[in-house]
C-alpha cells in the first residue's frame, strides 16, 4: 500500500461523532453572547444623559472657541503732523489710490494741531 | 465584539464541528475533555471579540491550546478518534481499518496530529503550520515521516 492508499484507507475510517450535548453547549454559548451583546446595546446611555453631555460639550466648545479665534486688533491711529488735509484724505481714502502695502482702511486719522506759538515771552 | 463576529464563529463551528472534535480528541484522548476544550476555545474566542480574517486555522489553534490545557490538568486517557464498529461499504478490506487505527497510535504525537489535521480535517500544510506555529517544512516533514512509518508498520503487519 502506498501513501495515497493509506490516506484513502484512513479517510474511510469512521470517526467518533461529537455528542449532541456539545452542540447544545455551543449554541447556548453563541446565544448567550449574542443576548448579552444586545442587552449591552439596549441599556446604553439614556437620552437625558446624552442630552446633558451634548449641552456640556456645546458650552465647553463655545468657551474654548475664543481661545483659538484671535480677537480683532484695535484700529491703527495715524497722527498727521503738521496738519495736512491732502495727506489725511489720501490716507483715509481708498487703498487702490496708493502704491504701498499699508492698509489704512481701519485706521483712525488724527490731525494734531501744533501748539500755537506763545508770543511776548522772553 | 458585534453580532457579525458571533455569527462568524457560529458558522465556523458548524462547518468544522466534526473536524474540530476529531482534532481535540486526538490531543486529549478523552471524549468529554475534547468537548470541553472546544467549548472553552469558543468561549475564549468570544471573550476576545476579534479574530483574524483567516479564521479556520486560528480556531483550530485555539482548540489546540484549550485541549493542551485540559491535557495538562487531566490524567491522559486514550479514547480513540475512531468508532469501534466499521461500516465502510463493500470495498472495505476486513482488518485493514482496525490495524490502521492501532498503527496510528504508534506514531509520535506530532506525526499523528499532522496526519489527523491533513487527512481527516483537510487542512493544508500551510494551515497546519499556522495552527502549530511552525514552518511548513516542519509540518510536511512530520507528515511524510508519519506516513512512512505507517507504511512500514503496515508492511510488517501484512508479513
Amino acid at each position: 500500500m502506498n501513501e495515497n492508499g493509506i490516506e484513502n484507507q484512513l479517510r474511510r475510517l469512521l470517526r467518533v461523532q461529537p455528542s449532541p450535548h456539545l452542540d447544545q453547549r455551543l449554541n447556548m454559548l453563541f446565544r448567550e453572547t449574542g443576548a448579552a451583546r444586545s442587552s449591552i446595546l439596549m441599556r446604553s446611555v439614556p437620552a437625558w444623559m446624552a442630552t446633558a453631555a451634548c449641552l456640556v460639550c456645546t458650552v465647553a466648545g463655545l468657551g474654548t472657541r475664543s481661545l483659538f479665534i484671535p480677537g480683532r486688533n484695535p484700529p491703527t491711529v495715524v497722527y498727521v503732523l503738521p496738519p495736512n488735509e491732502a495727506l489725511t484724505r489720501f490716507l483715509a481714502g481708498p487703498k487702490a489710490s496708493r502704491r504701498d502695502n499699508f492698509d489704512f482702511s481701519r485706521a483712525r486719522v488724527e490731525v494734531i494741531q501744533p501748539p500755537a506759538p506763545q508770543g511776548g515771552e522772553l | 465584539m458585534n453580532e457579525a463576529f458571533v455569527e462568524r464563529l457560529r458558522q465556523c463551528y458548524e462547518a468544522n464541528r466534526q473536524e474540530l472534535y476529531t482534532y481535540s480528541l486526538t490531543l486529549t484522548g478523552d471524549r468529554e475533555a475534547a468537548e470541553d476544550a472546544i467549548h472553552n476555545a469558543f468561549q475564549r474566542l468570544l471573550r476576545r471579540g476579534s479574530a483574524p480574517a483567516d479564521l479556520r486555522p486560528y480556531v483550530f489553534r485555539c482548540v489546540r491550546n484549550a485541549a493542551m490545557d485540559h491535557r495538562r490538568q487531566l490524567k491522559r486517557r486514550e479514547d480513540s478518534i475512531f468508532t469501534l464498529t466499521d461500516d465502510n461499504g463493500p470495498s472495505h478490506t476486513p482488518g485493514v481499518h482496525v490495524e490502521l487505527k492501532q498503527l496510528l497510535t504508534q506514531l509520535s504525537e506530532d506525526e499523528r496530529e499532522t496526519i489527523v489535521l491533513k487527512v481527516f480535517d483537510s487542512l493544508t500544510f500551510q494551515e497546519i503550520a499556522r495552527v502549530r506555529e511552525v514552518s511548513i517544512n516542519t509540518v510536511s516533514s512530520w507528515y511524510r515521516r508519519g506516513m512512512e512509518k505507517l507504511k512500514t508498520l503496515w508492511m510488517e503487519e501484512v508479513k
